[in-house]
């Protein structure tokens, strides 16, 4: 007798990652061999593949979950759901795995490893986790001829007016990144964008084997300095090889000049309005968001070259997890709550209403959209389905599946609970 | 900038690198909220008997403001114009900043002074080294024949090796580039450069050249290191593989016979393509 088990409903490798949402899974019996009766009871519990994390099961998408699972697989070998969720998250792929024993022995009838990918502070990385993040971004640069091109092509000044000053700012850049993330994972499915804490010190991100070192107060002119065996050396985004970015201050403390994330997330108040919220994109004299690009000279200080620097992704991973944690704070994932967005009368601007779809996934050339569109439509994820290939700015505020499991973008991050 | 407008003083603004303080402080400028800090911001950013230190906070602010897209547009072309007064100033820290945000966003009168100080360096109001990257922002503006000239003529090596990252995007260099790659009188931060400048220019090459000098016996350990790395991450599978000069030298590396780092390089390759 066997057991088999799908991770995200699928069997395919580039599914078997899990977040602290849950994930609808399968176990059938495929091959029915001594199995006396109709059907045959078993219990689904974990084991450590080295790569650590931990999950709870569940047979329906809510709740805590509990360390084991009994199932009863009916022997016509149909499929049977249940539910996974990641409660610590791995390091390595695989991390661990899901065994199947009968209900009354210690014997494996099938098994799945599985990952619980979830986006962490750069601070937290593993040295191995870091390398493969830089290995991923170099193989998407491929020395300025890959896709990472797109991205950089992308957030221009053209293109400023769909993703900035308005209220698409903070869902247009969770689906930049999101796309981001996705590319990589194509080429490495245990990375996930680590976010940039920039109101704390992150000084391990600035050295020759992670993103680079600079010059404090340098002119952001001479190329940041990497080692022999970082392969972002070869990075290529803008008009010349290299990352050019010169910190203002002093990278083993944080820069001082965004404001806290407590301050930050305090900006929606009093009621906790998405209106009042998004004014960590830019409110003189501190904000969150622009302060942290221009704690450096460099092109990630001016809104045309800023993406030619990959920190750009972890600079806005880190304002896309303020959002999370404000929405968890103040209930604000559901799209439909009035609060969790700011819709007026007249409509905003294209590309920054809830229904509009959001260039450049959707490919509209059609003035005021620029009048290009680089990259093609969102990248698809094996584990789920959300946002589509062309996202709506509504379909990115349920990132966890909270409000319904078929929002679920296939991110969490470390300290934002489902 | 007056007087003081010479190459002496363009030279002033190379880098002297400084201690990083432990805890940085801002500037309160006290601004008005709205368009009207911008607008005091803006006077502060202009106002030369105001500390450097005001000044550049203000620009600081400006500058993140710049991000808030049409919010931004009340007070853009004063902006822009600050910046353009700002080549000619006093503070070479402000001059430099000034350009690099002119120039990433194409502006033709930074692009003219940048072109100007290269021409006639004694018009120069920030280093060489610093006009050339500003300049590569817009490679429509005529830098890249002034690269080739300045990496043969200029004797410094931070002109040079900036000359070289702007050569990577023109294949009439690719002869200089490679003769600089092999030459082992040129410092390694040059033929490092030399490197990533073919790398991008023609990764072909690159990688032949590469797996040579990883069989070179008495090549720079980190000129090694980076083709080693080159090798792993950005490999023809089938080339290495059917090099069997380079699978024997990879076996020698990591049996023991090379430097820590190279080795455990040379094992990542193997097993990446299963030699």
């Amino acid at each position: 007798m066997n057991v088999e088990i799908q991770i995200n409903n699928s069997l395919k490798p580039a599914a078997r990652y899990v977040t602290w949402a849950w994930s609808p899974c399968l176990a059938r019996i495929s091959n029915p061999a001594l199995i006396i009766g109709t059907q045959v009871a078993i219990t689904l519990n974990q084991a450590a593949l080295g790569g650590g994390g931990q999950i709870r099961f569940s047979k329906t998408a809510s709740g805590a979950g509990a360390a084991t699972l009994s199932l009863t697989l009916p022997k016509n070998g149909a499929s049977v759901p249940f539910f996974v969720r990641g409660t610590v998250a791995s390091t390595a792929d695989p991390g661990l795995q899901i065994n199947a024993h009968p209900a009354s022995s210690r014997l494996v009838l099938g098994s799945a490893a599985l990952m619980v990918r979830i986006r962490k502070s750069v601070t937290s990385l593993t040295t191995p986790e870091r390398d493969r993040l830089i290995a991923a971004l170099a193989t998407l640069n491929n020395q300025g001829l890959g896709r990472y091109a797109d991205f950089a092509g992308t957030h221009v000044q053209a293109a400023t007016p769909e993703a900035h000053g308005r209220p698409g700012f903070l869902p247009w850049h969770r689906a930049f990144v999101l796309d981001l993330e996705r590319e990589l994972q194509a080429i490495d499915s245990s990375v996930a964008i680590p976010y940039w804490r920039f109101d704390q010190p992150a000084a391990a991100l600035f050295t020759p084997d992670f993103l680079g070192r600079g010059v404090f107060q340098g002119p952001g002119t001479n190329a940041v300095v990497f080692s022999a065996t970082n392969p972002l050396r070869f990075w290529k985004a803008g008009p010349t090889p290299g990352i050019f970015r010169d910190p203002f201050f002093n990278v083993n403390a944080a820069s001082p000049g965004p404001m806290g994330q407590a301050a930050a997330l305090a900006l929606g108040n009093p009621g906790a309005l998405f209106k009042n919220f998004r004014r960590l994109e830019s409110i003189a004299p501190q904000d969150y968001h622009g302060q942290a690009h221009v704690s450096f000279s460099g092109p990630i200080d001016s809104i045309p070259t800023a993406a030619q620097d990959p920190l750009f992704f972890l600079l806005h991973c880190n304002v896309d997890h303020a959002w999370a944690l404000w929405q968890k704070q103040n209930a604000r994932l559901d799209p439909a709550t009035a609060a969790s967005f700011e819709t007026v009368t007249p409509p905003n601007r294209i590309g920054h209403n809830l229904g509009d779809t959001m260039w450049p996934w959707n490919g509209d050339l059609n003035p005021p959209r620029p009048n290009f569109a680089l990259g093609g439509t969102m990248a698809p994820s094996a584990c789920v389905g959300a946002p589509g290939l062309k996202p709506k700015v509504q379909d990115v505020f349920d990132y966890q599946g909270s409000v319904s499991l078929v929002n679920n973008l296939g991110f969490s991050y470390d300290d934002v609970p489902l | 900038m007056k007087k003081t407008k010479t190459k002496a003083a363009a030279s002033a603004g190379r880098r002297s690198v400084k201690a990083a303080p432990a805890k940085a402080t801002l500037p309160n400028l006290k601004l008005a909220s709205g368009n009207d800090g911008l607008r005091q911001a803006i006077d502060i950013l202009r106002d030369s008997s105001e500390t450097l230190e005001r000044r550049l906070e203000a620009l600081r602010i400006l500058q993140a403001a710049t991000f808030a897209d049409e919010q931004f547009d009340a007070v853009r072309s004063d902006f822009v114009a600050a910046l353009r007064a700002l080549t000619e100033d006093k503070e070479v820290q402000l001059r430099q900043r000034a350009l690099g945000l002119l120039a990433r966003s194409q502006d033709s009168y930074a692009e003219k002074v940048l072109m100007t100080g290269l021409k006639q360096p004694e018009k120069a109001v920030v280093p060489a080294v610093d006009a050339l990257h500003y300049l590569s922002y817009n490679l429509h503006s005529g830098v890249q024949s002034m690269a080739r000239s300045l990496f043969e003529t200029s004797k410094d090596q931070g002109v040079r090796q900036q000359a070289l990252r702007l050569m990577a995007n023109d294949p009439q260099a690719i002869k200089t580039i490679q003769k600089t790659l092999a030459n082992k009188k040129e410092t390694v931060e040059i033929r490092q450069t030399s490197a990533e400048a073919l790398h991008a220019l023609d990764p072909t090459a690159y990688q032949k050249w590469a797996s040579k000098a990883v069989l070179d016996a008495s090549e720079d350990a980190d000129v090694v290191a980076t083709s080693l790395t080159a090798l792993q991450h950005f490999g023809d599978a089938k080339a290495i593989a059917g090099n069997s000069a380079l699978r024997a030298r990879l076996g020698e590396m990591s049996a023991g016979k090379a430097a820590p780092k190279l080795k455990r390089m040379a094992k990542m390759i193997a097993s990446k393509y299963g030699l």
